[in-house]
């Protein structure tokens, strides 16, 4: 193959901010498509499928293929590229009838919460029909490609690449609304006759035709900018330019008129074969096909399909009292917008399906649903765990102490952590699942007893702050990281503490009350997508024998004291499925949950309790949202230089005294005094008292001091994912060179050479940066959207809601900046620097 | 109790969801990116048998990494010489004496016909941009010691200061700001929402909306 021609055919791009909205937007409607089919709509054929993913493959030629490379160098090619995404990605995009697809496509959640209220928006719907109505269309369309073709505008196009975003953007957007009216995809209909169509299209060719002449004939190159780049192929830019408008005018002006013609035929003849009656009303088929309803006068009841398909769990499932205008439901013009918008949310009944579990269940899954449900699952996790945690105390006590080569040095610190709080975003509290440190409790139980109860004046987690406190200061003023000997003996002591504790004492105490890694993976799951919970609550209002707690046949009911009927969100879970192997009925799954639906509310959660009555956990949680951004800043280049500048002017001969304050200050203090200074700012704003139903009540100061913190979780975990994020994938290969030498030292191959830092290039730092703030980003999101919850929860007046919230927001916002400034400063590379062997 | 149930709504004829696909699919193109046009164009010459384009990205160049694209062509025939050879160096004008050099390659560019380096310039000011080209084919005749005809070109490039590293990534950082916005007018779409359905009454088990 010519190399000229090899060269531009491989200049495509896998650009993610082209691949990925298409792809998820395919997504989206190929999942509304099925969902559709299932139901009988027999309107979404593979036809439609076809059409819809054509176009989006319209929309990538156009800006991803080597005809985008070459846009700049040739304006016939440029032209090419925006004849795709006017009449061709535009038209096979409305030809697919996207509506209903991509609605039904979207997550339930996201539909019912975030698009209905838009749709329902009066001033929207008006904007947006007085856009499609054909003269703003025609007029919107043209008067893009006509501005767009100005000299200066076209030229900053191709100067800027943000002028080249909007102007594409427009070019796409526009043709969207012109062809509207002509194709007027499912279920729309026009309002009177098409007959508005031909002079639509007609004059639509005209303007291309006037527009491509001016291009063809133009006697001067229009466009500088193709006067200056390099000719390719020997085409000079005046021909190019020429051909370019010819380009325009041929098979621009036939996408004008073959649809004229058609639709032309299709007036004057009628239709070659039976097309839906539209007054049968597709939408009628659909509901008779779905329990229509009898409509009484002027109301009509009945369940809508389109709730149906969209509604949790299928049909039947959701019951919907319409509004009555059946003039809508016989014009099938926007059934779907009046049916979605119109009815008022409080109409919409959703019965519980009581075949089906609510939300998705892992165990549901092949394999993996059969593993966990395996009575000796957890053990064979905490087998290879406790394996991997001898391994690495022995090379901790008796490798070199040396952290980059040692194993104790390199696994806690670079890869269980980043793993940790990986696995807790995306599946749950799976390292307390495999927790080696409780992988003998049933031994210790033997030798020691296990029947005395855990002392009371011990059941709160005070213990576990104090002892993760202590924790993370000894972590900095021992460099506990760079220690793999005490690394060592801190893994021996979680041992022996936890065959103590869980020897002596009954449940599972050491988890719930001691256990400082426990805690630290109770608060970040709360954000988990996954929760171990019952399927169906009306199978356990039933159950007599309440084993899921109890326990029975040998198999142990929950030793952390969560009822599972009452259970609600992952506090104290330790995911070990005690509950669903002792449960008889098998009904306790682990389900999909909503990202944080465990830090909303204020219910009296079983083993918990309520959130607004445990300043314990309340602590818990600020003191792990703080540490999170005390301990990375902790390793920051300007921290550590203004510790040893403060160290050396106080006259301190090491950094303890000064770090010790500095930990003090921002884990206890700040805390303390910004939660503190928050909630009563947030009551004061908010208002002192609430008219309830038995007459007024007051928002105490404690309330909201214990209810709010639980918004600072998702940034806390942020900026955790962030620092432990930044070690692991800048440290993932340090495991080389420690395994090596310890394999090396047992007489099993050879040392190699030390490994620098893997990913930190030009480049890699690049995209690990910016995996950092997208951390943080979600964090603060996920923080804002929990404390509104909260203090809509508290107060029902918006107003009030959101001026209680400002406090707490500017606490968010506050962190979220100080987490910013610690990504961009330079970090030290622990458990990675260059040594030669 | 009027019944509002047969007046035909006008203004939902038109009115149907797939305006909604729009902002679906219209989001596929804000964020698409106009890729592989190499940049600002910076030099345009013949240099020797060959015609030599030199663009730069971004525009204006700050001081850090530059990419600098090249586009060899044979000078009597514009044919384009894919298989040629392009080094770039760089040398600051403050101190000439040191120069950096790289390999342009077609693996840097996004557009396969050039070939591309991505250059550091770690500081503002002026740069001296050599461009060394070697191709085989451009010149049937090869050097006396045998070896390809060579070309250079060469241009000088103003560097500005640059900007603080938070300014890269200002829309991985704002963009909350725009999720925030969103989700505020969501609320009051919804507040407003659930304002005008409440005035329904449930009357004999038929539900029905009041005037």
């Amino acid at each position: 193959m010519d190399p000229t021609l090899a060269a531009v055919l491989s200049s495509w791009t896998l650009d993610g901010w082209l691949v990925v909205p298409l792809l998820a937007t395919a997504a989206i409607y190929l999942r509304g498509w099925f969902l559709l089919r299932r139901r009988g709509a027999a309107q979404f054929d593979a036809r439609r499928l076809a059409l819809f993913l054509a176009g989006l493959a319209a929309i990538y030629l156009a800006l991803g293929s080597p005809i985008d490379a070459l846009a700049g160098f040739l304006l016939q090619l440029h032209m090419v590229q925006h004849l795709l995404l006017i009449v061709v990605a535009a038209p096979l995009i409305w030809l697919a009838a996207p509506q209903l697809p991509l609605l039904v496509g979207l997550p339930v959640a996201l539909r019912e919460v975030w698009i209905e209220p838009l749709l329902r928006a009066s001033w929207l719907r008006a904007a947006l029909a007085r856009i499609t109505q054909p003269t703003a269309a025609w007029t919107l369309h043209v008067a893009a490609l006509w501005l767009w073709h100005i000299p200066r505008l076209y030229e900053a196009a191709l100067a800027s690449t943000a002028w080249h975003y909007v102007e594409h953007a427009c070019f796409f957007g526009t043709a969207l609304v012109f062809w509207w009216p002509v194709l007027l995809p499912y279920p729309s209909r026009a309002a009177e006759g098409r007959w508005y169509v031909l002079p639509y299209l007609f004059l639509a060719g005209v303007q291309g035709t006037v527009l491509s002449a001016i291009l063809t004939f133009s006697d001067r190159v229009l466009y500088p900018h193709y006067n200056l780049v390099p000719r390719l192929w020997g085409v000079s830019a005046l021909n190019d330019q020429a051909l370019a408008g010819a380009i325009m005018w041929i098979p621009g002006s036939l996408a004008y008129l073959i649809p004229l013609a058609l639709i032309g035929s299709e007036l004057l003849y009628g239709k070659r074969r039976a097309a839906p009656n539209n007054r049968q009303v597709p939408v009628r088929k659909l509901l008779t096909g779905w329990h229509a309803l009898s409509a009484a006068k002027g109301v009509v009841r009945t369940e809508s399909p389109l709730l149906a398909c969209i509604s949790a769990r299928g049909v039947g499932a959701t019951k919907v009292l319409s509004l009555g205008r059946i003039s809508s439901l016989r014009s099938e013009a926007s059934f779907l917008p009046l049916h979605v918008i119109d009815a008022p949310r409080t109409l919409v009944r959703t019965a519980r399906p009581t075949a089906h579990p609510i939300g998705f269940d892992l165990l549901s899954v092949p394999l993996l649903g059969g593993f966990l449900r395996w009575r000796h699952a957890r053990l064979a996790l905490q087998v290879p765990m406790f394996s991997v945690a001898a391994v690495v105390v022995l090379d901790g006590l008796l490798g070199p102490q040396v952290a980059p080569l040692n194993l104790a040095g390199v696994l806690p610190w670079i890869h269980w952590r980043g793993l940790l709080v990986l696995a807790l975003l995306v599946a749950g509290n799976v390292f307390c699942m495999a927790c080696p440190f409780t992988a003998s409790r049933g031994l210790a139980r033997r030798l020691l007893g296990g029947n005395r109860p855990w002392p009371r004046w011990l059941r709160s987690k005070w213990l576990a702050v104090a002892l993760l406190a202590v924790f993370f200061w000894g972590y900095e003023a021992f460099a506990i990281w760079d220690s793999p000997w005490w690394t060592a003996w801190i893994a021996v002591a979680y041992f022996v503490a936890a065959f103590l504790v869980e020897g002596l004492f009954q449940g599972a105490a050491f988890c719930k009350y001691v256990c400082p890694i426990g805690q630290f993976n109770f608060v970040q799951s709360l954000i988990s997508p996954w929760e171990v919970r019952v399927r169906q609550t009306d199978v356990c209002q039933t159950c007599t024998t309440k084993d899921c707690i109890r326990g029975r046949d040998n198999i142990e009911g929950c030793g952390l004291e969560l009822f599972q009927p009452r259970k609600a969100g992952n506090m104290d879970c330790t995911f070990c499925l005690d509950c669903v192997r002792a449960c008889p009925h098998e009904n306790v799954g682990v389900l999909a949950v909503a990202p944080g639906s465990g830090l909303l509310g204020d219910a009296d959660r079983s083993g918990v309790g309520r959130y607004s009555r445990r300043a314990d956990l309340a602590a818990l949680v600020v003191l792990l949202a703080f540490a999170a951004f005390v301990n990375a800043a902790g390793m920051v280049a300007p921290v550590l230089e203004v510790e040893d500048g403060l160290s050396a002017a106080l006259g301190f001969d090491d950094r303890i005294p000064v770090m010790t304050i500095g930990l003090l200050l921002g884990m206890v203090v700040a805390p303390v005094g910004l939660v503190s200074g928050a909630a009563w700012a947030s009551r004061w704003l908010g208002g002192r008292s609430l008219q309830g139903e038995d007459g007024k009540r007051r928002v105490g100061w404690r309330t909201l001091a214990l209810r709010f913190p639980y918004s600072l979780v998702p940034i806390g975990c942020g900026m955790w994912l962030a620092h432990y994020g930044f070690h692991l994938f800048t440290g993932v290969d340090s495991i080389y060179p420690a395994a090596y030498r310890a394999a090396a030292d047992m007489g099993f191959g050879e040392a190699i050479s030390v490994a620098k830092a893997s990913c930190c290039t030009a480049k890699s730092g690049d995209w690990l940066l910016r995996l950092e703030i997208m951390f943080l980003d979600v964090g603060l999101l996920g923080s804002l959207y929990v404390a509104y919850r909260i203090a809509r929860d508290i107060w029902p007046s918006s107003g009030r809601a959101l001026a209680a919230l400002v406090p707490w927001a500017a606490l968010i916002v506050l962190l979220f900046a100080a987490g910013v400034w610690i990504v961009f400063q330079p970090m030290e590379m622990r458990g990675t620097m260059n040594l030669g062997l | 109790m009027k019944d509002n149930s047969s007046e035909p709504r006008p203004a939902f004829k038109r009115r149907t969801m797939a305006t909604t696909a729009i902002a679906f699919i219209a989001m596929t193109l804000v964020c698409s990116r106009a890729l592989g046009d190499g940049g600002t164009l910076r030099l345009n010459e013949t240099a020797g048998p060959y015609r030599v384009s030199v663009f730069t990205s971004p525009s204006p160049p700050r001081a850090g990494r530059v990419d600098v694209s090249v586009l060899v062509q044979d000078a009597s025939t514009s044919a384009i010489l894919p298989d040629a050879t392009v080094n770039v160096s760089v040398s600051s004008f403050e101190r000439p004496e040191v120069v950096r050099g790289y390999v342009a390659t077609h693996e840097a560019a996004t557009n396969k016909l050039l070939v591309a380096a991505e250059c550091e310039l770690p500081v503002a000011g002026k740069w001296r941009v050599d461009v060394d080209v070697e191709s085989q084919r451009a010149d049937e005749k090869p050097l006396a010691d045998g070896r390809a005809a060579q070309s250079n070109a060469t241009f000088t490039l103003e560097v500005g200061e640059p900007l603080p590293a938070w300014w890269d990534m200002t829309l991985w950082i704002g963009w909350p700001v725009i999720a925030i916005g969103l989700f505020g007018a969501h609320q009051v779409l919804a507040i407003r929402s659930g304002q005008r359905h409440h005035r329904l009454r449930h009357s004999d088990g038929e539900w029905e909306r009041t005037a």
